[in-house]
């Protein structure tokens, strides 16, 4: 997990985002242009360049990562001068966690000068990040995995346009069969939300009964569920045939109704229950606006989702919902407040005193709250 | 006197904030309960009905359990309901609670605008806007008591709904970068705005809730 994070944009986009220690829950809350999105984007971009070697980032970032063993600190200053991109420092060092023994220096990199664990190597790619380039070793497999299992859902158009989209998953379950990975291979695959249900029933039964028991928690009216093979409606777009298409049987209603014609709230408690629980140990989630266009129903199953999961995985949520502001203990709170293209961010625990007094709700008292409104009454 | 003051929305809670220390000099708005100390104001806004009969709720607890806390104030639009109905609704609430303590309940008859429409001065003689001419001549706020504003159902716009149009229109047509929203109020944050609105009530006996207002708070 990450467990401090600051960011300082470079060049045209110098937003400056206080350093903030981060918990395994973390509800990301504050006003509409807050920068929340713009956080949660930081932190997926970075993850991605460094497992992709690309594109490069320009920026200035210091974070601190806990690996099962270990307590990384990774400082990077990335810029890009007329044109050509350069890594103007990065640090990468290490301790055993929890222990107070002194960082071991694992990079430490300027420019002209490259020192991998007191060596000093020959020019490497200037403008990939050091954990990219050494990747395999390692001392830095770790903080490169943590990297690697970053995933963001978030609920705009396109990105649910794929992950509802019909696709042949016959590749997908012959590479499962020969892979030793287990749950980890899906997860890398990434397959749109009926493929996966598919792959979960054939290879994973456990994993799909847990997402179809949970799912019809959600939502009782739900009878049961089922993945079958049909005739892909939309020849034009995806492969024409077979595919694999999850269905659910309601009360009251004969036929079985395919993923593609339910609500878009159930198709994203769906989503979200799906991802939850085939994301690998370590992984680090994030939400963006989950409740939008949800009904109650399918937002007050998350909070004790994310609890019941948030011993191996890392939850970045943002929301402006009530319910889920009441229900997360305050300690998870990370309230952000914007000035120009400074963000403050208070943790909860300082909420915690300051609204321990009053019987009013915790979201009340927020939103009431002139770091989070930004309305100063004096 | 520290006063808990639970009103219903954030342009309301602003609105509070300029135009008490204007009827009570003393009192000075502090931001949470832990700041109370000596006459201070604390406002929460409830979110709007019926959302804010939990935040009354909650109110009644904290300035009972909270010693500093002198009075607590709930103000609160009336909307389709009449004075006497919304007034006795809030009552209910609070009487039910069992508690004893000092409160006030400010009934907006029918919602902040209606007093915002009692200030003559931001009335033109001459409207060039057509909308705002049809508006004069359907119920002129100039001489008539904007209490007893109706709807306008030719724009589908109930009468709190209607408040708020015209006032917004008035204030438009009168000072061209003045905007009016229910969010943000800023044309009322000013105290000559505040002592119209008073001059109204006193010497034409319009909109008599604002009398609930000026009462609150001393």
């Amino acid at each position: 997990m990450i467990s401090s994070y600051y960011y300082h944009g470079r060049q045209f986009e110098d937003w400056d985002f206080e350093e903030t220690e981060l918990n395994k829950v973390n509800l990301i809350v504050g006003a509409s242009g807050s920068g929340k999105t713009r956080y949660l984007n930081t932190i997926f971009n970075v993850s991605s360049s460094i497992v992709h070697g690309q594109p490069f980032r320009p920026g200035y970032w210091r974070l601190t990562v806990k690996t099962e063993e270990y307590e990384y600190q990774w400082e990077y200053d990335g810029v890009k001068n007329d044109g050509e991109n350069q890594i103007k420092k990065e640090f990468v060092k290490r301790r055993h966690l929890d222990s107070q023994e002194a960082f071991e220096d694992l990079i430490d990199r300027s420019p002209d000068n490259f020192v991998f664990c007191g060596t000093k190597l020959p020019k490497l790619q200037h403008d990939r990040p050091g954990i990219t380039l050494l990747k395999e070793e390692e001392k830095i497999v770790p903080l490169y995995e943590t990297f690697s299992k970053v995933q963001i859902r978030k609920f705009h158009d396109e990105g649910l346009k794929d992950a509802l989209s019909l696709q042949d998953a016959s590749n997908e379950l012959i590479n499962l069969s020969k892979s030793k990975d287990g749950i980890l291979a899906l997860w890398k695959q990434q397959p749109a939300l009926s493929a996966k249900m598919f792959l979960l029933k054939e290879k994973f039964p456990q994993y799909y009964k847990l997402a179809v028991d949970t799912f019809e928690r959600v939502f009782p009216s739900i009878k049961g569920c089922d993945v079958q093979m049909l005739k892909n409606p939309d020849i034009s777009i995806q492969t024409p045939g077979m595919v694999p298409v999850f269905l659910i049987k309601e009360e009251k209603i004969d036929r079985k109704i395919p993923l593609h014609e339910l609500s878009s709230g159930m198709q994203k408690v769906l989503l979200i229950i799906t991802d939850i629980i085939t994301l690998p140990k370590g992984s680090i989630y994030i939400i963006d606006e989950y409740e939008n266009s949800l009904g109650i129903n399918a937002i007050d199953f998350l909070p004790e989702f994310l609890v019941a999961h948030g011993t191996d995985i890392q939850f970045l949520v943002t929301t402006h919902h009530p319910y889920l502001i009441n229900s997360m203990p305050m300690k998870t709170w990370r309230v952000f407040h914007r000035n120009g293209s400074k963000v403050s961010i208070k943790g909860g625990a300082e909420f915690e005193e300051k609204y321990g007094k009053s019987k009013q709700k915790a979201f009340v008292q927020l939103i009431n709250d002139p770091f989070y409104s930004g309305d100063e009454l004096q | 006197m520290n006063v808990y003051l639970i009103v219903e929305g954030h342009g309301e809670k602003k609105v509070y904030a300029h135009w008490v220390p204007l009827v009570n000099p003393s009192l000075t708005v502090v931001n949470s309960l832990d700041e109370v100390q000596h006459n201070n104001l604390i406002i929460y806004s409830g979110g709007g009905y019926p959302h804010y009969i939990e935040v009354i709720e909650a109110g009644v607890e904290d300035v009972v359990t909270n010693e500093q806390l002198d009075r607590l104030v709930i103000a609160i639009d009336s909307e389709e309901m009449s004075y006497k109905d919304k007034r006795r609704e809030i009552e209910q609430v609070v009487k039910a609670l069992g508690k004893n303590l000092d409160y006030k309940i400010i009934v907006q008859h029918f919602c902040l605008e209606t007093w915002a429409l009692g200030n003559k001065t931001i009335v033109s003689r001459n409207p060039k806007d057509i909308h705002l001419r049809k508006y004069r001549g359907y119920f002129d706020v100039l001489t008539k008591d904007p209490e007893f504003l109706p709807g306008y159902p030719a724009d589908n716009l109930n009468r709190s709904q209607f408040a708020a149009h015209y006032l917004r229109k008035l204030l438009n047509e009168k000072y061209k970068n003045l905007t009016y929203t229910k969010r943000n109020p800023h044309a009322l944050l000013h105290n000559k705005y505040f002592e119209r609105v008073k001059i109204r009530l006193q010497t034409t006996g319009h909109i008599t809730s604002f009398n609930d207002f000026l009462a609150a708070f001393v």
